[in-house]
């Protein structure tokens, strides 16, 4: 197990490397000269010069490289070509706040409503609940985010008047729950039918059956012996399937209006300002692996039936 | 396919049985499609129908393409598409002269199934029509589908037994259909639209649904309905392609190829998916389709203007044909599409690789490729249609947010994506939108609510029929 994590820590930094390399090569060649979308209507052979001069443009690629994930690796993203001036760290740091902020809430509720509804709908395998709870998660899987959240929005916030219709006030603040549930709520049938999937396994299982025929209280079968170790599989899918939320989640910050990361990379998906988009990717990227690292680390740990070649 | 396949697929079963000889025409696979003699069953006819409307398509797109194109190389277009509707037709007559046979009359009436009112009802009462269960002048009766005629699932083809399985089931049926109409809308976008796509009217903006617009106009005037069907044009070739060209092409080869050299190979295009499959889906498909299309588009006018020399060219009108758009959606959207299909395709391979009889088949002396292709590849195509129906939606909510977000297919050209956007603005405005002028958001959403939800239904109700075993 220890040479597992010791793999996995090496080949980590590797895999971050030919990520930057991807992100690299597409900011780089992709959109053609970075100098003139900076100049536009300004520019000028001589003021173009001078600036590829600052911005070390000039030097060849490897070396722009290598500077690019050294500064990368500084939390140094460069200048926003939008925003002149101003680096994209800084820039980005309040709004990578925020939107952690409302990923976190959204991921609470996809978790804390996916598990314990796929565990239940396991309980009660053949039962009408069943087919009922799993095809109205998928229901709500493939219902497009622009629709649950004007319904959201016109339902709890202007009929009922229970929070304000859009705005950012912090983790704990009521507005929060709108768009936390819009970003939340297709990625339950996910958890749901996993959960469900790992608790039938769990249910057959020997143990679980001798349990039983011992006279243990049928409550606390299903949540020692079974629950406990349905979890398990979970927790490797955490980070792939949160992953898929992000898509909606950049929709959702525009809709309520949210300063984040979604709006802030679409405004400068507009203005072209590339060094932006790549740090964004860049760094959901690295959220990612480092995310997956972790979860599979501590799979091998809870669960030491696991054998990694 | 041919005769040393059959013995394979029957060493599966233990059994040659009767029905394989629908699987071993002579001729191979040409002449199971447009071969004359013989006899067929119900499904492999509907099968054969089903091959001739998927021909057909491109016919119709080279088609409609044509119009957009300078006028000579549109001629070329169109003999192109005749060339295809010509192949559809065959494929569907000579299926009806064998379908003839089964049901034990004449082949000439075939000929009767392109002749467009006749023939349509002509095919359907072939497709219902009962075969004869007993060898009639036409040959031996195709084992498998007749209705009354004993199912037995010895020698029956893997697909043929999951089709069987998947026709009890209501729902998957009705999934399939509403599929299948949507598709179908998509295509045929250009005739059953009422208007223009991009044609404004500013006498009648913001009009609810009338017997001149169905669903209203938006607010600019421009027919909503006919925006949505060519919107679902959009999505439904961009499905298509992007699952067909990333999951299918690259993400089977990559897998077979993976899983049965392994080695060094294998560990390249696990690595490069591991790469790939390291950033959030969505932001990579962002990342990719922002940055190369400036470059793109760029290439494409520059190709325009090399092969517009002296000043004609057959290519004339690329960039204004959408096919950039295209174009960049897709390579966007393809490091989405293959990683999951080569992993799973390459887990399976790895399974079979050393199953008794590909041993044998190697020792028989069959080539690599000749092994790949048509000993591993029947076998798992339980797998890959199971994975791309799921990786259809998918693709379909990321095309949606491509457009939503601008950088997917670009205007004039409708998508529903961009159709959302366009009305709400990007933002809260949304919520006014939808109190005020509710159809002009309902009728894109709804149908791609629609789309994904049948493919998520019919992906768990084929993978319950393919893997019977996970339920």
């Amino acid at each position: 197990m220890l040479a597992y994590i010791v793999r996995r820590l090496m080949w980590t930094p590797i895999l971050l490397l030919f990520v930057s390399a991807i992100v690299f090569t597409l900011g780089h060649y992709g959109p053609g000269d970075p100098v003139q979308i900076q100049l536009g209507q300004h520019f000028t052979e001589e003021r173009a010069e001078r600036l590829r001069e600052s911005r070390g443009l000039n030097d060849p690629v490897a070396q722009q490289y290598l500077r690019f994930v050294w500064n990368a690796l500084h939390f140094d993203f460069g200048e926003s070509t939008q925003f002149q001036g101003r680096g994209v760290t800084e820039l980005l740091g309040p709004k990578l706040k925020v939107s952690a902020q409302l990923f976190l809430a959204a991921a609470l509720i996809t978790i804390g409503m996916g598990v314990p509804l796929g565990f239940y709908t396991a309980l009660k395998q053949g039962s009408w609940q069943d087919p009922t709870i799993v095809s109205g998660s998928l229901v709500l899987d493939a219902m497009p985010v622009f629709l649950t959240a004007p319904y959201l929005i016109i339902i709890f916030a202007l009929k009922l008047d229970w929070v304000p219709v859009s705005g950012w006030g912090g983790f704990f603040s009521p507005q929060v729950i709108l768009p936390a549930l819009v970003i939340g709520l297709p990625g339950v049938a996910i958890f749901t039918r996993i959960m469900r999937s790992s608790t039938l396994d769990v249910l057959g299982q020997d143990y679980v059956r001798t349990a039983r025929s011992k006279g243990v209280p049928e409550h606390v079968v299903n949540y020692r012996h079974v629950a406990r170790i349905a979890l398990i599989p979970i927790l490797t899918l955490i980070g792939f399937s949160l992953s898929g939320l992000l898509g909606g989640a950049f929709i959702v910050e525009l809709i309520f209006g949210i300063p984040g990361v979604g709006r802030f990379t679409l405004d400068a998906l507009f203005a072209r300002d590339f060094p932006v988009i790549m740090a964004v990717a860049l760094i959901g990227a690295a959220s990612l692996v480092i995310a997956n690292l972790i979860v599979d680390i501590m799979y091998s740990i809870v669960d030491p039936r696991i054998r990694y070649q | 396919m041919s005769n040393q396949d059959v013995t394979t697929q029957s060493s599966r079963t233990g059994n040659d049985m009767p029905g394989d000889v629908d699987f071993a025409h002579p001729l191979g696979i040409i002449g199971e499609l447009i071969g004359t003699g013989g006899r067929i069953n119900r499904a492999g006819y509907f099968a054969r129908l089903v091959v001739a409307s998927v021909v057909f398509v491109p016919g119709l797109l080279l088609n409609d393409a044509s119009s957009s194109f300078s006028p000579l190389s549109s001629l070329a277009f169109v003999y192109l598409a005749f060339a295809v509707f010509f192949l559809s037709a065959l494929i569907a007559v000579s299926a009806s002269i064998r379908r003839a046979h089964d049901v034990g009359w004449h082949g000439a009436l075939g000929l009767l199934v392109p002749i467009p009112p006749i023939g349509f009802l002509f095919g359907l009462f072939l497709l219902a029509r009962r075969g004869h269960s007993a060898t009639n002048s036409h040959g031996r009766s195709p084992a498998g589908l007749n209705v009354g005629a004993p199912i037995s699932s010895v020698g029956i083809s893997p697909i043929t037994q999951a089709w069987q399985r998947l026709r009890r089931k209501k729902i998957a049926m009705a999934t399939l259909s509403i599929i299948l109409v949507i598709y179908a809308v998509g295509i045929l976008a250009k005739p059953l639209s009422t208007h223009s796509y991009s044609q404004t009217d500013l006498r009648h903006t913001q009009e609810g649904p009338s017997t001149s617009h169905v669903l209203g106009t938006d607010r600019i005037g421009r027919d909503i309905y006919t925006r949505v069907i060519w919107g679902v044009q959009t999505t439904v070739l961009l499905t298509i392609i992007t699952v067909g060209t990333g999951g299918i092409i690259l993400g089977v080869t990559l897998g077979m190829v993976a899983g049965y050299f392994g080695g060094r190979m294998d560990a390249v295009i696990m690595r490069v998916g591991e790469v790939v499959a390291a950033f959030p889906g969505i932001l990579l498909v962002i990342l990719i389709a922002a940055t190369l299309r400036p470059r793109i588009v760029g290439w494409t006018r520059d190709f325009e203007d090399w092969s517009n020399y002296p000043n004609w060219s057959p290519f004339g009108g690329l960039v204004e044909s959408g096919f950039v758009d295209y174009l960049v959606v897709t390579i966007a959207l393809l490091p989405f599409a293959w990683y999951g299909m080569m992993r799973l395709v390459r887990g399976q391979v790895l399974a079979l690789r050393n199953a008794d009889y590909i041993e044998a088949a190697r020792a028989v002396g069959v080539s690599t490729p000749r092994l790949l292709f048509s000993h591993i590849l029947p076998n798992i195509t339980g797998t890959i249609i199971v994975t791309a129906s799921a990786g259809m939606g998918a693709i379909a909510g990321s095309e949606l947010i491509l457009s939503f977000l601008g950088i997917g297919v670009q205007p004039p050209r409708p998508s529903l994506g961009f159709m959302i956007s366009d009305v709400s603005g990007r933002g809260t405005a949304v919520v006014s939108v939808i109190q005020q002028h509710p159809e002009q958001l309902l009728a894109p959403i709804a149908v791609i609510w629609l789309l994904i939800f049948t493919w998520s239904l019919l992906g768990d109700a084929l993978n319950d029929v393919f893997n019977p075993r996970t339920r």
